[in-house]
């Protein structure tokens, strides 16, 4: 009887402990998957000594939570994939100081301020060496009926709702639902993520898959990726979008200073290095040098998209992918 | 015994059996008369289910048993129960819930068999038209029946009956008893049927045996058994009885309530029966009442004699003794056993 | 195990003048406690029907998922129940050595959660998994329905199996036996005389089994199969608009509860006595071929489903520690997991004593309303639930969203039956007269329960307990959606592992979760095949 009691009791202080209190630590909605930034962020923690709550998931998933949640969401700090994902929930996010919105070309940050990317990564498509299928010239070929069943998506993630939500910009919605349908009727493989897209072609278990740039090259710095490369689709349409994963700062934040702390943290050198040479990203403010195997900018063909209307056609971009059949 | 042409169609010998250190059948024997109803009689746990069910083969054990001159059980023959020709009839009757009355009836019979012969069964045991009904839609003794005329269907060697009538009624049982009993003999059919209520026993059958811890202690007609019962055991088994102890002396042993023939010397025991006692008021009482109990029918009245030892008397129904009246008990007749020491 | 709903003992004579005036008690704390249970499929369908389904799903989408659901369901529905049954009997009426053994061993696999069984799937095939590497068999992973439908059956063959069992033993043995005197042989025995005894068993595990597949979230997912659970998470992770993930779950809700109400049916029908003789069945003694061909299928089984998860795991830790790969700690998850659980198995004990009081022991026409409440909360898939209490928390109680709290009590409410049922059973073998001898001897309530009632159940409130820390321990979708911040279990992690391709995290998380339900399971095996 008693030890029952002892465990009710620590088990209600364990609740007790797990909401945020005012003083609490600073809470992250990221969007970006742990293994890829959990070391910046204790690296955070031990310069600044502030603690930090991370919560992981997807960045479509967490914009849908911080809609639901609305004002009086918990989080702190929004740290996203995609502009898209950033620029659906603006409507929540404070204006960014000018200091920080300065640090980077104002292609990378939104028009009204309140989002600021932190590092760029290029779309592509991935392919096994060793398969004989004809790699796409522009995105259209990426549905050719060749590569039925051996292509990989992963229709849920903030980065390919992003670069749908590029092609209707670009193309409008009827074009881009055409294409999503002939995507659907090729056979796609789905995945939940897009690491495991770059690990299924390495293994030949498909034959190519539409991710972003940076997962193959850290595969191959573990050692991994010998039977893949990135292909970089060459017509500068929307298959090579060149997009910033990005941060904001909630307007109902309790630690507003925190907030801007980490955010110019994640600006600094010293994460931009981060970004550079582990993640094998494109660094946003100048003097950074880039990672082994990233290709120049330049060399890239990026089509012309304002990344801040992003996310006006993010909610159409999410229904066509249903609306084809892909979810 | 019934018939003439004395044709054995159970023969059973030396049936040992044991579940771990206990001897459920110790040398058990049977002989099994073509014909006959056989009852084996005895108390719970005295192993005449379990002789059943060696019989029938679902169990097996050292010994012999033959069916019809055909040796189904023996040293290296085993014979298995679906190829015995033994009709069984279980304690709870186990119809097939899943199946009509004909049905049930017919599972035993050969595809190509007479078609008329589930009718042929049913209406020997009183249920003609009842073929269409469920088990659970059946009185309790109608489902004895129906249990009785599936075993009977397949006109099998012999039928086995385990405890029939223990979950009917008293009053039904009366009734249901005698009804098999005209069944089987309109049949023709041999039977053995195990009880442990010895009316039943005393009541139904040709023939009974009597079983103990394992095996056969006495083997007799009703009759004979309950009159001569072969040790004050069975005597007591089959019937009240009262017992004294005495003395054989030079041809007789002498008691309070009387003296009897015996050959035997030495302490004996004096075994009476309640309706061998007799009570009478007036001339030299040798016993008090202690009290009486009625049962309608008769009653019991419980004397004792000085010493202690106390008698039962069974009279008619009405009203003569209380406790306390001084009477004369006497035995008109006694079974006098050796006593053992 | 999560057996399934077993059936409420009736009580012949219960003095309707003891209920009216006391006891009220208890139907009161009974409300409570149903409470939660009903919130999340009310509210849901409230939502939906007057929020709308948003963009809604084309139909052609919703017959996709609906043929790969119902198409899935029968597939491993028919496989664990043949399976299921011929394990049953050969473990209760034939003479194979080490019977008690291998009824253990046939019951055991119920422990694996689905996903981990995909886990299994994968790590064993492919170019890198356990069949290429030992024994340079390579075949491609079975993503899809293969792999889904061979991952479920297996490790859903054990339902069948204990609920098998139980049926074939009260069968009259009387029955199979009046028809071997009658002539029959064997298998005829079996197909006109055991198996249509054993139909009302068959077809309740069948409709558990199927309830079971229709929900399941973690092996469909992780092997890629589309059905309504995935396409659920799928809605709710991957769009702004969570409408339709709603009114997705609406039906699903539906579905799984139109099959509970079916179950319930079926037993209640069952009409064929159960034997009150005390005979054991008579063991089939197995011919040499038989009897090899009986221990290669077992043995078959037992080694597809225990011996080849564990071999996965393990050459998944050892080769990612050869290679030097970082399995991170586990302390956290494996205190977290552990520490939920455990919070999880009292509280539902505690909450199951007024329900299962009010279903027993001072039963009323209410009284099965209550149960069968209990048992719809029970069936709700797990998806729908999180999906359902996640809108529910944000609009309404603000204060719980996201908090260990709720997860306590939405993990008391979908288990509250597995906590029930055996309290119901030792409360059902005892006579409710006990109470009222007791207050005729002068104790108050307080004391009756704390001297008479309690210790009557404490064997069944034990067995919940284990059952409910088991099934809390597995529980993956309703965790992934309601947890707070930094609340990973061990769940979580082997499900987010295998997901990103991290297997070797995922086998060490794995084999720390079959550790930690190792103690449970053995007390609930021991009672469930000793009684």
């Amino acid at each position: 009887m008693k030890r029952s009691i002892v465990l009710v009791g620590a088990i209600l202080a364990m609740t007790a402990c797990s909401g945020g209190d005012a003083e609490g630590p600073l809470v992250v909605y990221s969007g970006r998957a742990e293994e890829l930034v959990e070391p910046l962020i204790e690296q955070f923690e031990e310069s600044s000594g502030i603690e930090v709550d991370v919560r992981y998931a997807g960045s479509t998933d967490l914009a849908a939570t911080l809609l639901q949640e609305g004002e009086s969401t918990d989080a702190d700090v929004f740290f996203a994939q995609d502009p898209a994902s950033l620029g659906a929930v603006a409507s929540l996010m404070t204006t960014l100081d000018d200091e920080i919105l300065d640090l980077v070309d104002s292609r990378f940050a939104d028009s009204d301020g309140r989002w600021v990317g932190t590092s760029g990564r290029i779309r592509v498509f991935v392919h096994n060496t060793g398969t004989d299928l004809p790699l796409p010239q522009t995105i259209d070929e990426a549905n050719n009926p060749a590569w039925a069943g051996q292509i990989g998506i992963a229709p849920t993630n903030g980065s390919f709702l992003a670069f749908v939500s590029a092609m209707i910009l670009e193309r409008g919605e009827e074009a881009t639902l055409e294409w999503l349908e002939e995507l659907a009727a090729n056979q796609p493989v789905e995945f939940e993520g897009n690491s495991p897209i770059v690990e299924a072609t390495d293994a030949g278990e498909i034959q190519g898959g539409l991710v972003n740039h940076y997962y193959l090259l850290r595969l191959k710095a573990e050692g991994g990726g010998a039977n893949t490369e990135n292909w970089f689709i060459p017509a500068g349409d929307v298959g090579s979008l060149v997009m910033p994963a990005g941060a904001s700062i909630i307007s109902s934040t309790d630690m507003p200073e925190a907030a801007n702390q980490f955010v110019e943290f994640l600006l600094s050198e010293e994460a931009q290095e981060f970004f550079a040479t582990d993640t094998f990203e494109y660094p946003l403010i100048d003097g950074i040098g880039l990672g082994e195997g990233t290709p120049d900018l330049s060399e890239i063909d990026a089509p012309d998209i304002d990344l801040s209307q992003l996310a006006d056609v993010l909610e159409d971009a999410t229904r066509l992918v249903t609306e084809a059949g892909l979810v | 015994m019934t018939s003439a042409p004395d044709r054995l169609t159970i023969r059973a010998r030396g049936l040992t059996k044991a579940y771990g250190d206990v001897l459920a059948l110790n040398d058990f024997n049977l002989d099994v008369w073509e014909g006959s109803l056989l009852t084996l009689l005895g108390p719970s746990g005295c192993g005449k289910t379990t002789a059943l069910r060696v019989i029938a083969g679902f169990e097996p054990a050292e010994g012999t048993v033959d069916i019809r001159g055909r040796r189904v059980l023996g040293p290296g023959v085993f014979v298995p129960p679906e190829q015995r020709r033994v009709g069984m009839v279980f304690q709870d009757y186990a119809l097939f819930p899943h199946m009509t009355v004909a049905r049930n009836v017919a599972y035993g019979l050969s595809r190509d068999a007479d078609s008329g012969r589930v009718g042929e069964v049913l209406e020997l045991v009183g249920l003609t038209g009842l073929g269409d009904r469920m088990p659970n839609e059946l009185s309790g003794g109608q489902q004895q029946r129906v249990a009785l005329a599936r075993a009977m269907a397949p006109a099998p060697d012999v039928i086995l009956l385990d405890e029939p009538f223990s979950n009917l009624d008293a009053k039904l049982r009366d009734r249901v008893r005698r009804e098999l009993k005209v069944i089987l003999t309109e049949a023709r059919t041999t039977a053995v049927l195990v009880t442990h209520d010895q009316e039943e026993a005393l009541a139904t059958s040709d023939l009974v045996a009597v079983m103990y811890q394992g095996r056969v202690v006495q083997f007799d007609s009703p009759a004979l058994l309950y009159t001569s019962p072969a040790d004050p055991w069975v005597a007591d088994f089959l019937g009240a009885t009262d017992v004294l102890h005495a003395t054989g002396h030079r041809g007789y042993a002498d008691t309070m309530i009387g003296r009897f023939k015996t050959d035997l010397r030495g302490p004996v025991l004096v075994v009476v029966r309640p309706e061998d006692v007799q009570l009478s008021m007036g001339e030299a009482p040798n016993a008090v009442v202690a009290h009486t109990e009625f049962f309608g029918h008769d009653q019991l009245v419980t004397v004792a004699l000085p010493g202690g030892t106390r008698v039962r008397s069974r009279i008619g129904p009405r009203p003569q003794y209380h406790a306390g009246d001084n009477v004369r008990v006497r035995a008109v007749r006694a079974g006098v056993f050796p006593a053992r020491t | 195990m999560s057996v399934g709903p077993l059936v409420a003992p009736s009580r012949a004579r219960l003095s309707a003048r003891l209920s009216r005036t006391r006891g009220w008690g208890w139907w009161v704390g009974a409300g409570l406690v149903l409470l939660p249970a009903l919130v999340p499929p009310l509210a849901l369908t409230w939502q939906v029907l007057t929020g709308g389904i948003g963009p809604g799903i084309p139909l052609f989408r919703l017959a996709q998922l609906l043929g790969g659901t119902l198409g899935l369901t029968v597939a491993v529905t028919a496989t664990a129940l043949a399976l299921g049954t011929a394990t049953a009997w050969i473990t209760t009426r034939t003479d194979i050595p080490a019977r008690r053994l291998w009824m253990v061993v046939a019951a055991l696999p119920l422990v694996i959660p689905s996903y981990m069984a995909a886990l299994t799937v994968i790590g064993a095939t492919g170019p890198g998994g356990l069949l290429s590497s030992w024994l340079g068999i390579e075949i491609g992973t079975p993503y899809g329905f293969l792999g889904a439908w061979l991952a479920l059956s297996t490790f859903l063959a054990p339902m069948a199996h204990l609920m098998v069992t139980p049926a074939l033993r009260s069968i009259d043995p009387a029955t199979e036996e009046a028809a071997t005197g009658l002539g029959a042989r064997p298998l005829r025995v079996f197909s006109t005389v055991t198996l249509p005894q054993l139909r009302p068993a068959l077809v309740s595990a069948g409709l558990m089994v199927g309830l079971y597949t229709v929900s399941d979230f973690g092996a469909v997912s992780l092997l890629r199969f589309d059905t309504f659970t995935r396409a659920i998470y799928t809605l709710h992770a991957g769009q702004i608009d969570r409408r339709p993930a709603a009114a997705l779950s609406v039906i699903l809700m539906a579905v799984a509860l139109v099959i509970l109400l079916a179950e319930r049916k079926t037993r209640s029908r069952a009409g064929y006595r159960t034997s009150s003789a005390k005979r054991e069945h008579r063991t089939i003694a197995l011919t040499a071929g038989r009897r090899w061909a009986a221990l290669g299928l077992l043995g078959g089984y037992a080694t597809v489903a225990l011996v080849v998860p564990v071999a996965v795991l393990t050459y998944w830790l050892a080769r990612g520690m050869a290679a030097g790969n970082v399995i991170g700690p586990l302390w956290a998850e494996m205190a977290r997991s552990i520490g939920v659980s455990v919070g999880a198995a009292l509280l539902a004990v505690i909450a199951a004593y007024p329900v299962a009081m009010v279903t027993t022991w001072r039963r009323r026409r209410l009284s099965e309303t209550v149960s069968t409440t209990v048992w719809a909360a029970y069936s709700l898939p797990h998806i729908a639930v999180g999906v359902a209490v996640v809108a529910f928390a944000l609009r309404s109680t603000r204060f719980l969203y996201q908090t260990l709290a709720l997860l306590l009590i939405v993990y008391v409410s979908m288990f509250l039956a597995q906590a029930m049922s055996p309290i119901q059973d030792s409360l059902g073998r005892a006579s409710p007269d006990l109470e009222e001898a007791s207050r005729g001897l002068g104790k108050g309530p307080l004391q009756t329960l704390r001297r008479v009632t309690l210790p009557i159940t404490r064997s069944g409130a034990l067995a919940g307990a284990a059952l409910v820390f088991i099934s809390v321990v597995k529980e993956l979708p309703a965790t992934l959606l309601l947890r707070p911040n930094e609340f990973e279990t061990l769940a979580i992690r082997i499900w987010s592992s295998t997901g990103e391709g991290f297997y070797t995290r995922a086998s060490a998380a794995g084999l720390v979760l079959l550790a930690v339900s190792i103690v449970p399971l053995l007390v609930m095996t021991h009672r469930d095949l000793s009684a």
